[in-house]
């Protein structure tokens, strides 16, 4: 494993450092050191071997920094920014997991095909997910209560045939 | 579905109704990315699970500490996996040597995986039955999971020591040469009798001196016949007399010394049938040659200290199993009650030894040398000799064993012949 580490690096970097810049420029400058606090706790049990209180603690800060970019975005922080938090935060999730789960096993066949193959997947993931999002930004659209709520009503209804579908398989 | 993926669709879901809440579609925006994610996962979602296991033992019987390879390969015979983790589930008691149990590969249609170590461990029948796999999306949100059966078994034989022929007088032996002096005249090797000279003795085998003293008879030597005999080992595996300190069991030494005096006695041509006393009896009939040295020693792998009501004593030894007149052998730490029951087998007809572990010899080894372990050592010391002269009485062979002796040694000591001296003092009053 080659580039994974340190891809990991740059995606968690960028997550906190964009979700910082977001949140400062907001004068929200108050929220910081908990990423800061999170992001050392991770790179410190990684660099210790740790990985699997890494992976637990990407679970932590990427459910953190998503928070935090929802706040930021309630008190008006930069889109752009928040999404490129919320993007890098996915990216380096995942990562980190990946890394725990080739760690976890001494023997990993063909570990650079896996890998590849890995990285295109997650660069797919990532780009479209942020064109998606960003095209997502520019539209403006006003929708009445009984639209809201019928798709409010609408996702939780799929959001529990999913999780019902997925669980009975 | 694994915990990251409900992770991931609760953020989505919170990050969608927290949108709608506050009418903010920036926030929504926001779980875009994470359903992209989510949805190239579920179309990378792992096939269903068709891999089958091949597993092959280097030796399917090894000795204690031996290692023995175990070589699995796993063939993928449905859609091609992009991960799938294969760990072999080692049977417990078992320790890995060298070598991994578990692999993480990308497996192609027809495409295998080896894993391949080597394992070691205690005196123990083993069963090897499943393989764990894990087939995995490429995101690791989705996983199969799967028990891929590859049976296989290994056997732990208890350690054997070699051992010098033990003289044994049974009453009754069977037709075939042997070893064991069979009470009957014929050829042989020890003298048995003097009798008339018959027609067809050879030359060599007529006494002169015996025909010197008659003027028209003449006298032959007859030798005692050597043949094999039926010989039941009887283990007592019953809990209450089991010594277990730091350094072992004692029953270990049992089953070693078993199985020593088994390949003992199958070496020299004799039929050995075995007896496992203990929670249970289970029995070996009588039998000859290396299948039958392979079925004792896998019964003795197989042994292991129990307990039930019933065999709590030695009275329920079924001794049928054993033919009449026959040699039986015990080998346990003796208890009161097993004396009368020893001395019975004895009236019955059949040959009886006793090898006897020492007990307490073996606990005093753990135990620390103060004045009480001393006095409550020679009690007990005295209670076994007592029980040990009891046996004798009843005309049982004896071998007390202490185990940190070599049990070759203690049976030639304890079996040997004494001299006419010593056995003429052990006589006077």
């Amino acid at each position: 494993m080659i580039w994974t580490p340190r891809l990991l690096l740059a995606a968690m970097s960028v997550a906190l450092g964009a979700l910082s810049l977001g949140l400062a420029l907001r004068d929200a400058a108050i929220f910081i050191p908990i990423f800061v606090v999170l992001g050392a706790a991770w790179a410190y049990s990684r660099h210790r071997g740790r990985y699997g209180l890494a992976a637990a603690l990407a679970n932590l800060t990427f459910t953190a920094v998503m928070a935090g970019a929802a706040i930021g975005l309630l008190i008006g922080a930069l889109s752009a920014l928040m999404l490129l938090s919320a993007v890098g935060a996915l990216a380096a999730w995942d990562l980190a997991h990946f890394e725990q789960r080739m760690r976890a096993l001494a023997r990993v066949e063909r570990a650079g095909d896996i890998e590849r193959r890995h990285m295109r997947w997650l660069a797919a993931a990532v780009l479209g997910g942020a064109a998606l999002a960003g095209l997502a930004l520019t539209i403006r659209a006003t929708l009445s209560f009984a639209v809201v709520f019928a798709l409010g009503l609408l996702a939780a209804l799929a959001l529990s045939w999913t999780v019902s579908a997925l669980r009975r398989e | 579905m694994t915990g990251r993926a409900t992770l991931l669709i609760l953020l989505i879901a919170a990050a969608f109704l927290l949108g709608l809440a506050a009418l903010n579609g920036s926030i929504i925006a926001l779980a875009l990315p994470l359903l992209v994610y989510l949805g190239l996962a579920l179309l990378q979602r792992p096939e269903a699970i068709q891999l089958t296991g091949e597993r092959s033992v280097g030796a399917d019987r090894v000795a204690i500490g031996e290692p023995a390879t175990i070589r699995l390969r796993v063939t993928n015979d449905g859609a091609p996996l992009s991960e799938v983790r294969v760990e072999d589930v080692v049977a417990p008691g078992l320790e890995v040597a060298s070598g991994q149990t578990s692999a993480l590969a990308p497996l192609a249609t027809g495409e295998s995986l080896t894993l391949e170590y080597a394992v070691h461990g205690p005196r123990g029948a083993y069963r090897f039955k499943h393989v764990h796999a894990t087939a995995l999306d490429g995101f690791g949100l989705f996983q199969r999971q799967a028990l891929i059966p590859a049976f296989a078994s290994l056997l732990v034989q208890p350690a054997t020591q070699r051992l010098r022929p033990i003289p044994l007088r049974p009453p009754r032996t069977r037709g075939f040469a042997g070893p064991i002096p069979s009470r009957q005249g014929g050829s042989g090797v020890d003298f048995f009798a003097v009798r008339e000279y018959q027609l067809g003795d050879r030359l060599r085998a007529v006494n002169w001196r015996a025909s010197a003293r008659h003027d028209d008879r003449v006298f032959s030597n007859v030798f005692e016949q050597e043949r094999i005999a039926d010989i039941g080992l009887i283990l007592d595996a019953r809990e209450q007399n089991d010594v277990r300190t730091a350094h072992g069991s004692l029953f270990e030494h049992a089953v070693q010394a078993a199985a020593s005096l088994a390949e003992a006695f199958l070496d020299a041509g004799n039929r050995v049938g075995l007896l496992v006393y203990g929670s249970g009896i289970e029995g070996v009939f009588p039998g000859y040659g290396r299948v039958q040295r392979d079925r004792l020693l896998r019964a003795l792998a197989r042994a292991m200290v129990g307990h039930h009501f019933i065999f709590e004593k030695l009275d329920r030894l079924p001794t049928r199993f054993f033919p009449a007149q026959s040699q039986i052998v015990f080998v346990g730490a003796l208890m009161n009650d097993d004396v009368p029951v020893l001395g019975r087998l004895r009236a019955l007809g059949y040959a009886v030894l006793v090898i006897s572990p020492d007990p307490i010899a073996f606990e005093l080894q753990a135990l620390d040398a103060n004045i009480r372990t001393q006095y409550a050592a020679r009690i007990a010391c005295a209670e076994r000799r007592l029980n040990l002269q009891a046996l004798r009485r009843h005309g049982v062979q004896v071998v007390d064993w202490d185990v940190s002796l070599p049990l070759d040694a203690a049976i030639h000591t304890a079996l040997a012949r004494q001299p006419a001296q010593r056995r003429l003092m052990a006589r006077m009053p």
